[in-house]
């Protein structure tokens, strides 16, 4: 990545798309009545949301180019704050949830710190560190919230499916 | 596909506000953000796009995505689909649905669809499980999955294989991809879009519920069709090696999709006098 630029429209993609699963699991557990943890994911989008607006403002008067949505240059295979595929469940607790919130945070750090490692633009080396502070921020919040988060085990299902019976 | 282009519209336009009821972690909510993705990429008007599912956990999409959608009956969503292609060509239309409803309740009308060859495109969200009434094995489980209370010993039967099948029934763009790789899947509905002709696209769509194993899926499945090919004998030979895992389009036609004749219908006139004694 070699310009402020591209480096902007990754980011408009990543929050966007970050606040955008965050939203839908917080839907998906609030249609299997886990208000708590629906909260919880809420809040992560909020997170996110405030993240893409600071990113939208720094990218205002900027040409930002219109990439593909497979021309994103992702360490993986999908946006690097978005939870991992199939790690998501509905009997998780409030412990899980966080513990998935903080791989998607840890992702998006080491995603914004990986391209300020890589470049000798100062302008984007600056920007990228800036993001990446902020995710920081988000981990050390995560990491503590999860201190205080009891496990309570899976949510009892009492008539669960027959592969995890 | 419509040549029409929309105004840039940001791929949460394509939504609608209908909130998913999947399970979480559901590989569908991949599938259909890689819809929207391939739909705002293309430019392509909402009001130019139909979304047409069937019955099933995967078939809720078109209520999910703000072009125009028609939840259908079980197994029947190609023939409303082909219907809505042949009376309104210029219209972009997707399929979508599960594996049982595509293969074992509308099996029959899989195979005519890949032989009619009418442009549009098929997605498969493949879980290999009927998710909706509570994990029964479908079409695709694989013979021993014994996991299912109503065949705790396994279906006892081999699982459909969904890409012969619509090889060998003449579908024109064949395609396996991965809910867990997004960037992938939204690049092949993108290219099946455009493909002009059936496309089919079966994507492996872990439901973590009835077979949690399915999250292991990720470190199983490998790209292996890194280029299409146009030669459909040389496409089957590349299954003979196929694991159940290969990601990316295994083939793509370059014959002409069916089209429909068309003529001025006649007079009422014209036809009574068919019939006149």
């Amino acid at each position: 990545m070699n310009s402020l630029e591209l480096f902007l429209a990754h980011a408009l993609r990543l929050e966007e798309d970050s606040a955008v699963q965050y939203d839908e699991m917080a839907d998906a557990l609030s249609v299997h009545r886990k208000s708590e943890v629906a909260r919880l994911f809420r809040k992560m989008a909020h997170y996110s949301r405030l993240h893409l607006a600071e990113a939208e403002r720094r990218a205002a008067g900027l040409d930002i180019p219109r990439l593909q949505p497979w021309e994103y240059q992702w360490p993986g295979d999908d946006s690097p704050e978005n939870a991992p595929a199939g790690e998501a469940d509905y009997t998780m607790n409030d412990r899980d949830a966080l513990r998935l919130a903080l791989k998607g945070e840890m992702g998006a750090y080491a995603f914004y710190s990986g391209v300020a490692a890589a470049t000798a633009d100062a302008e984007l080396k600056a920007a990228a560190l800036e993001f990446a502070d902020e995710e920081r921020e988000h981990v050390a919040l995560l990491e503590d919230w999860l201190t205080r988060t009891p496990d309570t085990g899976p949510v009892l299902d009492l008539d669960p499916p027959a592969a995890i019976a | 596909m419509n040549q029409v282009l929309a105004p840039e519209l940001d791929f949460t336009d394509y939504k609608s506000d209908v909130t998913p009821v999947w399970c979480p972690g559901c590989g569908d909510y991949a599938v259909l953000s890689a819809i929207l993705k391939a739909l705002a990429a293309l430019r392509l008007p909402r009001e130019d796009v139909a979304l047409i599912s069937g019955i099933g956990c995967s078939s809720r999409i078109a209520a999910y995505t703000s072009v125009y959608g028609f939840h259908g009956i079980h197994g029947r969503a190609l023939p409303i689909a082909q219907g809505l292609k042949l009376a309104r060509p210029e219209l972009t239309v997707l399929c979508a649905g599960g594996d049982g409803d595509g293969f074992s309740i509308g099996g029959n009308h899989f195979l005519h669809a890949c032989r009619r060859n009418l442009d549009l495109t098929y997605i498969v969200m493949d879980n290999a499980v009927y998710g909706m009434t509570k994990g029964q094995a479908s079409p695709t489980s694989a013979a021993d999955w014994s996991e299912s209370k109503l065949t705790p010993e396994g279906p006892g039967v081999a699982p459909l294989q969904p890409l012969d099948l619509a090889l060998t029934a003449g579908a024109s763009h064949v395609a396996r991809c991965f809910s867990g790789k997004v960037q992938a899947l939204t690049q092949t509905i993108a290219e099946a879009i455009r493909h002009p002709g059936f496309s089919f696209i079966q994507v492996i769509s872990p439901c973590v519920t009835y077979r949690p194993e399915m999250r292991e899926y990720k470190t199983l499945v490998h790209e292996s069709f890194t280029e299409p090919c146009t030669d459909r004998r040389e496409a089957r030979r590349r299954l003979i090696d196929d694991d159940g895992f290969s990601l990316g389009t295994l083939f793509k036609s370059v014959e002409p999709s069916y089209k429909p004749l068309r003529h001025e219908p006649e007079s009422l006139d014209a036809l009574e006098r068919q019939f006149s004694l």
